[in-house]
Protein backbone atom coordinates (compact mmCIF):
# COMPACT_ATOMS: atom_id res chain seq x y z
CA UNK A 1 0.00 0.00 0.00
CA UNK A 2 1.30 3.60 -0.98
CA UNK A 3 0.25 6.74 -0.72
CA UNK A 4 -1.46 6.91 -4.19
CA UNK A 5 -3.78 3.92 -3.08
CA UNK A 6 -4.60 6.08 0.28
CA UNK A 7 -6.11 8.92 -1.89
CA UNK A 8 -8.10 6.73 -4.15
CA UNK A 9 -9.95 5.49 -0.86
CA UNK A 10 -9.95 8.16 0.79
CA UNK A 11 -14.04 8.33 0.57
CA UNK A 12 -13.65 4.90 1.96
CA UNK A 13 -11.35 5.57 4.39
CA UNK A 14 -13.54 8.26 6.02
CA UNK A 15 -16.98 6.19 5.66
CA UNK A 16 -15.36 3.50 7.24
CA UNK A 17 -16.50 1.50 4.48
CA UNK A 18 -13.74 -0.26 3.91
CA UNK A 19 -13.06 -4.70 3.99
CA UNK A 20 -11.59 -5.82 6.30
CA UNK A 21 -8.30 -7.11 4.93
CA UNK A 22 -8.24 -3.02 3.02
CA UNK A 23 -8.72 -1.38 6.00
CA UNK A 24 -5.57 -3.58 7.61
CA UNK A 25 -3.26 -2.53 4.96
CA UNK A 26 -4.41 0.82 5.01
CA UNK A 27 -4.08 0.73 8.76
CA UNK A 28 -0.36 -0.51 8.51
CA UNK A 29 0.36 2.26 6.09
CA UNK A 30 -1.23 4.90 8.55
CA UNK A 31 1.04 3.68 11.41
CA UNK A 32 3.76 4.53 9.37
CA UNK A 33 3.03 7.77 6.83
CA UNK A 34 2.37 10.76 8.72
CA UNK A 35 1.50 12.72 5.62
CA UNK A 36 -1.25 10.38 4.88
CA UNK A 37 -2.29 10.39 8.62
CA UNK A 38 -2.51 14.27 8.37
CA UNK A 39 -4.53 13.99 5.18
CA UNK A 40 -7.20 11.95 6.31
CA UNK A 41 -7.60 13.62 9.60
CA UNK A 42 -7.92 17.27 7.76
CA UNK A 43 -10.14 15.49 5.00
CA UNK A 44 -12.49 14.63 8.53
CA UNK A 45 -12.00 17.93 9.55
CA UNK A 46 -13.31 19.54 6.54
CA UNK A 47 -16.26 17.32 5.73
CA UNK A 48 -17.10 17.58 9.53
CA UNK A 49 -16.99 21.58 8.49
CA UNK A 50 -19.01 21.30 6.00
CA UNK A 51 -21.66 19.56 7.18
CA UNK A 52 -22.10 22.08 10.10
CA UNK A 53 -22.08 24.92 7.83
CA UNK A 54 -26.06 25.98 8.10
CA UNK A 55 -28.72 26.25 5.25
CA UNK A 56 -32.06 28.01 5.27
CA UNK A 57 -35.06 26.70 4.82
CA UNK A 58 -37.52 28.40 1.79
CA UNK A 59 -39.72 31.26 3.00
CA UNK A 60 -43.95 30.66 4.30
CA UNK A 61 -45.07 32.01 1.26
CA UNK A 62 -43.09 29.64 -0.71
CA UNK A 63 -46.12 27.07 -0.88
CA UNK A 64 -48.87 29.46 -2.04
CA UNK A 65 -45.75 30.78 -4.99
CA UNK A 66 -45.65 27.03 -6.06
CA UNK A 67 -48.88 25.93 -6.12
CA UNK A 68 -50.00 29.37 -7.29
CA UNK A 69 -48.02 28.78 -10.33
CA UNK A 70 -49.51 25.62 -10.93
CA UNK A 71 -53.05 26.73 -10.92
CA UNK A 72 -51.71 29.24 -13.13
CA UNK A 73 -50.42 27.07 -15.59
CA UNK A 74 -51.57 23.80 -15.69
CA UNK A 75 -55.04 23.38 -13.09
CA UNK A 76 -56.74 25.95 -14.70
CA UNK A 77 -60.69 25.01 -16.43
CA UNK A 78 -61.96 27.47 -19.20
CA UNK A 79 -64.51 28.46 -16.44
CA UNK A 80 -61.58 29.61 -14.32
CA UNK A 81 -59.64 31.53 -16.96
CA UNK A 82 -62.80 33.40 -18.06
CA UNK A 83 -63.04 34.11 -14.59
CA UNK A 84 -59.49 35.05 -13.85
CA UNK A 85 -59.48 36.99 -17.13
CA UNK A 86 -62.77 38.99 -15.50
CA UNK A 87 -60.98 39.52 -12.67
CA UNK A 88 -57.90 40.60 -13.74
CA UNK A 89 -60.31 43.18 -15.96
CA UNK A 90 -62.01 44.58 -13.35
CA UNK A 91 -60.31 44.66 -10.59
CA UNK A 92 -58.15 48.06 -11.69
CA UNK A 93 -61.50 49.39 -11.19
CA UNK A 94 -62.07 47.88 -7.95
CA UNK A 95 -59.11 49.68 -7.25
CA UNK A 96 -60.46 53.21 -7.87
CA UNK A 97 -61.46 55.38 -5.38
CA UNK A 98 -64.81 56.81 -5.69
CA UNK A 99 -63.62 60.34 -6.94
CA UNK A 100 -61.81 58.50 -9.79
CA UNK A 101 -65.01 56.68 -10.65
CA UNK A 102 -67.31 59.42 -11.16
CA UNK A 103 -65.21 61.49 -13.22
CA UNK A 104 -64.69 58.39 -15.33
CA UNK A 105 -68.34 58.40 -15.76
CA UNK A 106 -69.08 61.75 -16.16
CA UNK A 107 -66.29 62.09 -18.81
CA UNK A 108 -67.40 58.85 -20.52
CA UNK A 109 -70.73 60.19 -22.21
CA UNK A 110 -69.04 63.93 -22.23
CA UNK A 111 -66.54 62.25 -24.65
CA UNK A 112 -69.06 59.95 -26.20
CA UNK A 113 -70.94 62.81 -27.32
CA UNK A 114 -68.09 65.26 -27.91
CA UNK A 115 -67.74 62.20 -30.81
CA UNK A 116 -70.93 62.39 -31.66
CA UNK A 117 -71.18 65.70 -31.99
CA UNK A 118 -68.04 66.22 -34.22
CA UNK A 119 -69.46 63.02 -36.37
CA UNK A 120 -72.78 65.01 -36.80
CA UNK A 121 -71.43 68.49 -37.90
CA UNK A 122 -69.38 66.27 -40.74
CA UNK A 123 -72.75 65.06 -41.91
CA UNK A 124 -74.74 67.96 -41.14
CA UNK A 125 -71.54 70.15 -43.62
CA UNK A 126 -72.09 67.55 -45.99
CA UNK A 127 -75.94 67.52 -46.51
CA UNK A 128 -76.11 71.23 -45.97
CA UNK A 129 -73.95 71.64 -49.08
CA UNK A 130 -76.68 71.72 -51.29
CA UNK A 131 -77.50 75.13 -49.67
CA UNK A 132 -74.40 77.00 -49.22
CA UNK A 133 -73.73 78.26 -53.00
CA UNK A 134 -73.72 75.16 -55.61
CA UNK A 135 -75.50 73.75 -57.79
CA UNK A 136 -75.44 70.15 -57.06
CA UNK A 137 -78.03 68.62 -59.58
CA UNK A 138 -77.40 65.31 -60.50
CA UNK A 139 -78.97 63.41 -63.61
CA UNK A 140 -77.90 60.13 -65.82
CA UNK A 141 -77.93 62.74 -68.76
CA UNK A 142 -75.73 65.48 -69.50
CA UNK A 143 -77.03 69.08 -67.56
CA UNK A 144 -77.08 72.12 -69.24
CA UNK A 145 -76.95 75.71 -67.01
CA UNK A 146 -79.68 77.84 -67.89
CA UNK A 147 -79.81 81.77 -67.21
CA UNK A 148 -81.62 81.05 -63.92
CA UNK A 149 -79.03 79.40 -62.59
CA UNK A 150 -81.23 76.60 -62.60
CA UNK A 151 -80.05 73.27 -63.82
CA UNK A 152 -81.79 71.02 -66.99
CA UNK A 153 -81.30 68.01 -68.19
CA UNK A 154 -82.36 67.07 -71.75
CA UNK A 155 -85.63 65.23 -70.57
CA UNK A 156 -86.20 68.41 -68.89
CA UNK A 157 -86.29 69.07 -64.77
CA UNK A 158 -88.39 66.18 -63.98
CA UNK A 159 -85.35 64.19 -64.32
CA UNK A 160 -82.85 66.07 -62.21
CA UNK A 161 -82.42 65.42 -58.49
CA UNK A 162 -80.07 67.53 -56.07
CA UNK A 163 -77.76 65.39 -54.54
CA UNK A 164 -74.78 66.11 -51.96
CA UNK A 165 -71.24 65.71 -52.06
CA UNK A 166 -70.19 63.66 -50.04
CA UNK A 167 -66.12 65.24 -50.10
CA UNK A 168 -65.88 67.50 -46.93
CA UNK A 169 -62.41 68.39 -48.80
CA UNK A 170 -64.30 69.54 -51.68
CA UNK A 171 -67.13 71.45 -50.21
CA UNK A 172 -65.07 73.27 -47.87
CA UNK A 173 -62.86 74.37 -50.79
CA UNK A 174 -65.73 75.49 -52.83
CA UNK A 175 -67.01 77.22 -50.03
CA UNK A 176 -64.09 78.91 -49.09
CA UNK A 177 -63.56 80.20 -52.87
CA UNK A 178 -66.92 80.82 -53.09
CA UNK A 179 -66.28 83.21 -50.16
CA UNK A 180 -63.32 85.20 -51.05
CA UNK A 181 -62.25 84.32 -54.56
CA UNK A 182 -65.39 84.08 -56.97
CA UNK A 183 -67.79 86.83 -58.46
CA UNK A 184 -71.02 85.60 -59.76
CA UNK A 185 -71.32 83.05 -61.39
CA UNK A 186 -67.47 82.98 -62.20
CA UNK A 187 -67.11 79.25 -62.02
CA UNK A 188 -69.36 76.70 -63.50
CA UNK A 189 -68.48 73.24 -64.31
CA UNK A 190 -70.57 69.72 -65.26
CA UNK A 191 -68.85 66.85 -63.10
CA UNK A 192 -68.93 63.61 -64.35
CA UNK A 193 -69.41 60.73 -61.94
CA UNK A 194 -68.89 57.09 -63.49
CA UNK A 195 -70.85 54.28 -61.34
CA UNK A 196 -67.95 53.95 -59.34
CA UNK A 197 -68.59 57.06 -58.04
CA UNK A 198 -65.01 58.62 -59.62
CA UNK A 199 -65.52 62.17 -60.41
CA UNK A 200 -63.90 64.64 -63.28
CA UNK A 201 -64.76 68.00 -65.15
CA UNK A 202 -66.95 67.12 -67.79
CA UNK A 203 -66.93 70.63 -69.28
CA UNK A 204 -66.13 74.28 -67.80
CA UNK A 205 -68.85 76.44 -68.78
CA UNK A 206 -68.15 79.53 -66.76
CA UNK A 207 -64.45 80.12 -66.55
CA UNK A 208 -63.24 81.82 -63.52
CA UNK A 209 -60.30 84.71 -63.53
CA UNK A 210 -57.88 82.19 -61.46
CA UNK A 211 -57.31 79.51 -62.63
CA UNK A 212 -55.64 78.04 -59.66
CA UNK A 213 -58.63 77.34 -58.47
CA UNK A 214 -60.00 75.48 -61.44
CA UNK A 215 -57.15 73.34 -61.18
CA UNK A 216 -57.62 73.13 -57.47
CA UNK A 217 -60.66 71.94 -58.38
CA UNK A 218 -60.36 69.71 -60.71
CA UNK A 219 -57.33 67.68 -58.07
CA UNK A 220 -60.27 67.69 -55.64
CA UNK A 221 -62.67 66.26 -57.87
CA UNK A 222 -60.71 63.69 -59.10
CA UNK A 223 -59.13 62.07 -55.52
CA UNK A 224 -62.91 62.68 -54.17
CA UNK A 225 -65.23 60.02 -54.07
CA UNK A 226 -68.99 60.30 -55.27
CA UNK A 227 -72.33 59.07 -54.48
CA UNK A 228 -73.26 57.27 -57.91
CA UNK A 229 -77.02 58.14 -59.07
CA UNK A 230 -79.36 55.15 -59.03
CA UNK A 231 -81.81 54.35 -61.60
CA UNK A 232 -84.14 51.52 -60.91
CA UNK A 233 -82.14 50.92 -58.08
CA UNK A 234 -78.86 50.16 -60.63
CA UNK A 235 -75.83 52.87 -60.29
CA UNK A 236 -75.61 54.62 -63.82
CA UNK A 237 -73.56 57.15 -64.59
CA UNK A 238 -74.56 60.79 -63.92
CA UNK A 239 -73.50 64.57 -64.09
CA UNK A 240 -74.16 67.28 -61.90
CA UNK A 241 -73.24 70.71 -62.26
CA UNK A 242 -70.89 72.69 -59.76
CA UNK A 243 -71.11 76.58 -59.49
CA UNK A 244 -69.24 79.04 -57.20
CA UNK A 245 -71.19 81.43 -55.47
CA UNK A 246 -74.97 80.12 -56.60
CA UNK A 247 -77.45 79.57 -54.01
CA UNK A 248 -80.07 77.43 -55.57
CA UNK A 249 -82.04 74.77 -54.31
CA UNK A 250 -83.83 72.95 -55.95
CA UNK A 251 -87.67 72.55 -55.30
CA UNK B 1 -51.36 14.14 5.56
CA UNK B 2 -48.02 12.93 5.06
CA UNK B 3 -46.48 15.03 7.25
CA UNK B 4 -46.29 12.57 10.50
CA UNK B 5 -45.36 9.91 8.08
CA UNK B 6 -43.08 12.06 6.73
CA UNK B 7 -40.93 11.86 10.22
CA UNK B 8 -41.62 8.12 10.42
CA UNK B 9 -40.12 7.62 7.12
CA UNK B 10 -37.16 9.76 7.82
CA UNK B 11 -36.21 7.67 11.14
CA UNK B 12 -36.67 4.04 9.70
CA UNK B 13 -34.70 4.52 6.55
CA UNK B 14 -34.46 4.56 2.82
CA UNK B 15 -36.56 2.02 1.78
CA UNK B 16 -39.74 3.51 3.70
CA UNK B 17 -38.68 6.44 2.29
CA UNK B 18 -38.76 5.49 -1.45
CA UNK B 19 -42.58 3.95 -0.47
CA UNK B 20 -44.07 6.75 0.31
CA UNK B 21 -42.80 7.90 -2.75
CA UNK B 22 -43.97 5.15 -4.48
CA UNK B 23 -47.52 5.61 -3.03
CA UNK B 24 -47.38 8.98 -3.81
CA UNK B 25 -46.71 9.30 -6.90
CA UNK B 26 -48.89 6.23 -7.82
CA UNK B 27 -51.80 8.57 -6.07
CA UNK B 28 -50.79 11.46 -8.38
CA UNK B 29 -50.65 9.40 -11.79
CA UNK B 30 -54.18 8.36 -10.62
CA UNK B 31 -54.92 12.01 -10.88
CA UNK B 32 -54.94 12.65 -7.33
CA UNK B 33 -53.52 16.19 -7.75
CA UNK B 34 -53.55 16.27 -3.86
CA UNK B 35 -50.27 14.02 -3.87
CA UNK B 36 -48.78 16.74 -5.50
CA UNK B 37 -49.10 18.59 -2.31
CA UNK B 38 -47.74 15.98 -0.29
CA UNK B 39 -44.87 15.62 -2.28
CA UNK B 40 -44.46 19.38 -2.02
CA UNK B 41 -44.28 18.89 1.46
CA UNK B 42 -41.75 16.60 1.46
CA UNK B 43 -39.18 17.26 -0.55
CA UNK B 44 -39.09 21.72 -0.78
CA UNK B 45 -37.00 22.07 2.44
CA UNK B 46 -33.76 19.64 0.45
CA UNK B 47 -34.96 21.18 -3.00
CA UNK B 48 -34.33 24.83 -1.60
CA UNK B 49 -31.46 23.86 0.60
CA UNK B 50 -29.94 22.13 -2.53
CA UNK B 51 -30.45 24.99 -5.01
CA UNK B 52 -29.41 27.56 -2.21
CA UNK B 53 -26.16 25.71 -1.47
CA UNK B 54 -25.45 25.11 -5.41
CA UNK B 55 -26.06 29.05 -6.13
CA UNK B 56 -25.37 30.65 -3.05
CA UNK B 57 -28.29 33.11 -3.70
CA UNK B 58 -31.50 33.23 -1.66
CA UNK B 59 -33.81 34.62 -4.40
CA UNK B 60 -32.02 32.27 -7.10
CA UNK B 61 -32.65 29.44 -5.09
CA UNK B 62 -35.80 30.29 -4.83
CA UNK B 63 -36.61 30.68 -8.01
CA UNK B 64 -35.29 27.36 -9.47
CA UNK B 65 -36.82 25.93 -6.44
CA UNK B 66 -40.29 27.06 -8.02
CA UNK B 67 -39.02 26.20 -11.11
CA UNK B 68 -38.26 22.56 -10.35
CA UNK B 69 -41.60 22.21 -8.90
CA UNK B 70 -43.69 23.67 -11.90
CA UNK B 71 -41.42 20.41 -13.88
CA UNK B 72 -42.11 17.88 -11.76
CA UNK B 73 -46.13 18.48 -11.71
CA UNK B 74 -45.84 18.73 -15.16
CA UNK B 75 -43.51 15.51 -15.83
CA UNK B 76 -44.76 13.42 -13.12
CA UNK B 77 -47.21 11.43 -15.03
CA UNK B 78 -44.06 10.69 -17.38
CA UNK B 79 -41.90 9.84 -14.42
CA UNK B 80 -41.48 5.44 -15.48
CA UNK B 81 -39.76 4.39 -11.89
CA UNK B 82 -36.63 3.46 -13.47
CA UNK B 83 -34.49 5.49 -10.93
CA UNK B 84 -35.43 6.84 -7.52
CA UNK B 85 -38.20 9.25 -7.32
CA UNK B 86 -36.04 11.36 -4.94
CA UNK B 87 -32.86 10.88 -6.86
CA UNK B 88 -35.01 12.03 -9.90
CA UNK B 89 -35.79 14.99 -8.38
CA UNK B 90 -32.33 15.95 -7.18
CA UNK B 91 -31.00 15.28 -10.88
CA UNK B 92 -33.30 18.30 -11.94
CA UNK B 93 -32.24 20.70 -9.75
CA UNK B 94 -28.52 19.98 -10.16
CA UNK B 95 -29.23 20.05 -13.70
CA UNK B 96 -31.02 23.37 -13.62
CA UNK B 97 -28.63 24.87 -11.38
CA UNK B 98 -25.53 23.99 -13.53
CA UNK B 99 -27.30 25.07 -16.51
CA UNK B 100 -27.71 28.51 -14.16
CA UNK B 101 -24.13 28.72 -12.73
CA UNK B 102 -22.49 27.99 -16.65
CA UNK B 103 -24.93 30.89 -17.94
CA UNK B 104 -23.12 32.92 -15.27
CA UNK B 105 -20.15 31.97 -15.96
CA UNK B 106 -20.65 32.80 -19.53
CA UNK B 107 -22.25 36.20 -18.91
CA UNK B 108 -19.12 36.81 -16.32
CA UNK B 109 -16.50 35.52 -18.38
CA UNK B 110 -14.99 39.08 -19.05
CA UNK B 111 -15.47 40.26 -14.84
CA UNK B 112 -12.68 40.10 -12.02
CA UNK B 113 -14.21 39.11 -9.30
CA UNK B 114 -12.81 39.81 -5.98
CA UNK B 115 -12.06 37.11 -3.39
CA UNK B 116 -13.73 39.08 -1.14
CA UNK B 117 -17.15 39.38 -2.53
CA UNK B 118 -20.12 37.61 -0.69
CA UNK B 119 -22.02 35.51 -1.97
CA UNK B 120 -25.23 37.30 -1.11
CA UNK B 121 -27.87 35.07 0.52
CA UNK B 122 -30.76 37.53 2.14
CA UNK B 123 -30.63 41.42 1.45
CA UNK B 124 -27.15 41.55 1.63
CA UNK B 125 -26.22 39.10 4.53
CA UNK B 126 -23.95 36.77 4.49
CA UNK B 127 -25.14 33.19 5.54
CA UNK B 128 -23.52 33.46 8.85
CA UNK B 129 -26.39 35.97 9.57
CA UNK B 130 -28.58 33.17 9.53
CA UNK B 131 -26.91 31.13 12.03
CA UNK B 132 -28.57 30.71 15.54
CA UNK B 133 -27.04 33.10 17.56
CA UNK B 134 -28.80 32.62 20.82
CA UNK B 135 -25.95 30.47 22.56
CA UNK B 136 -23.47 32.00 20.83
CA UNK B 137 -21.20 34.96 22.38
CA UNK B 138 -20.36 37.78 19.54
CA UNK B 139 -17.27 36.15 19.17
CA UNK B 140 -18.64 33.32 17.94
CA UNK B 141 -21.12 34.17 16.06
CA UNK B 142 -18.55 37.01 14.21
CA UNK B 143 -16.37 33.81 13.81
CA UNK B 144 -19.00 31.46 12.56
CA UNK B 145 -19.74 34.21 9.68
CA UNK B 146 -16.57 34.38 8.66
CA UNK B 147 -15.54 30.60 8.34
CA UNK B 148 -19.04 29.61 6.59
CA UNK B 149 -18.09 32.84 4.21
CA UNK B 150 -14.43 31.66 3.57
CA UNK B 151 -16.19 28.28 2.40
CA UNK B 152 -18.72 29.10 0.30
CA UNK B 153 -15.81 31.36 -1.49
CA UNK B 154 -14.06 28.25 -2.20
CA UNK B 155 -16.66 25.92 -3.04
CA UNK B 156 -17.25 28.82 -5.56
CA UNK B 157 -13.96 28.12 -6.99
CA UNK B 158 -14.24 24.14 -7.44
CA UNK B 159 -15.62 23.30 -10.66
CA UNK B 160 -19.02 22.68 -10.79
CA UNK B 161 -18.80 18.67 -10.67
CA UNK B 162 -16.90 18.45 -7.66
CA UNK B 163 -19.21 21.25 -5.87
CA UNK B 164 -22.01 19.51 -6.84
CA UNK B 165 -20.56 16.28 -5.16
CA UNK B 166 -19.33 17.71 -2.56
CA UNK B 167 -22.20 19.99 -1.62
CA UNK B 168 -24.78 16.72 -1.70
CA UNK B 169 -21.79 14.23 0.16
CA UNK B 170 -21.02 17.00 2.94
CA UNK B 171 -23.29 19.27 3.21
CA UNK B 172 -26.72 17.30 2.37
CA UNK B 173 -25.51 14.35 3.74
CA UNK B 174 -26.73 12.35 0.52
CA UNK B 175 -25.38 8.82 0.01
CA UNK B 176 -22.57 7.82 -2.66
CA UNK B 177 -25.65 6.47 -4.55
CA UNK B 178 -27.83 8.90 -4.73
CA UNK B 179 -25.35 11.22 -5.96
CA UNK B 180 -24.19 8.62 -8.52
CA UNK B 181 -28.03 8.42 -9.98
CA UNK B 182 -28.59 11.93 -9.38
CA UNK B 183 -25.82 13.49 -11.22
CA UNK B 184 -25.99 10.29 -13.95
CA UNK B 185 -22.36 9.04 -13.30
CA UNK B 186 -20.61 5.51 -11.48
CA UNK B 187 -19.67 5.55 -7.85
CA UNK B 188 -16.53 5.50 -8.69
CA UNK B 189 -16.34 8.92 -10.43
CA UNK B 190 -18.87 10.11 -7.19
CA UNK B 191 -15.88 9.30 -5.02
CA UNK B 192 -13.00 11.11 -7.22
CA UNK B 193 -14.99 14.03 -7.54
CA UNK B 194 -15.57 14.14 -3.94
CA UNK B 195 -11.88 13.41 -3.10
CA UNK B 196 -10.67 15.64 -6.05
CA UNK B 197 -12.82 18.56 -4.69
CA UNK B 198 -11.88 18.00 -0.78
CA UNK B 199 -8.47 18.20 -1.68
CA UNK B 200 -9.53 21.34 -3.75
CA UNK B 201 -10.96 22.25 -0.69
CA UNK B 202 -8.13 21.79 1.59
CA UNK B 203 -6.04 23.84 -0.24
CA UNK B 204 -7.94 26.75 -0.15
CA UNK B 205 -9.26 26.29 3.50
CA UNK B 206 -5.95 25.36 5.29
CA UNK B 207 -5.86 28.02 7.50
CA UNK B 208 -8.99 27.72 8.34
CA UNK B 209 -9.21 23.91 8.95
CA UNK B 210 -6.23 24.42 11.71
CA UNK B 211 -8.27 26.36 14.13
CA UNK B 212 -11.74 26.16 13.01
CA UNK B 213 -14.40 23.57 14.99
CA UNK B 214 -17.43 22.41 13.57
CA UNK B 215 -20.11 25.74 13.42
Amino acid sequence: MDCKSIEAWICDILDGSLAERDARMVNDHLATCAACRYRIQENRRLSDLLGSVPSMSPPPYFERLVMRGIERRYRRSWRETLQSFYEDMVHPLRMLDRRDLLIGLVSLPIALGLFLAIFCHIQLSIFNSQQVGLLTFVSDKPLVAIPSGEARSEEGNDAVTPVGISSPALIRFVESAAKTEAKGDDLLVMVYVNQYGTGSIEQVIEYPNDHSILNKLNTLIASAKFRPARRNGKRVDSYFLLALNQVHVLG
Amino acid sequence: MYGHEITLAENSGNAKHDDVDISLVARFQAGDTTAFEDIFTLYKDTVFRLAFRLLGDREEALDLSQDVFLTLYKELRRFRRSSRFKTWIYRIVVNRALNRLRLWKRQRRHQTISLDALPKYHKGESIGASLPAADRSPYETLYGQDVARRIHQALALLPMDQRAAIIMRDMEGFSYEEIAEALEINLGTVKSRIARGREELRRHLHDVLRTACPL
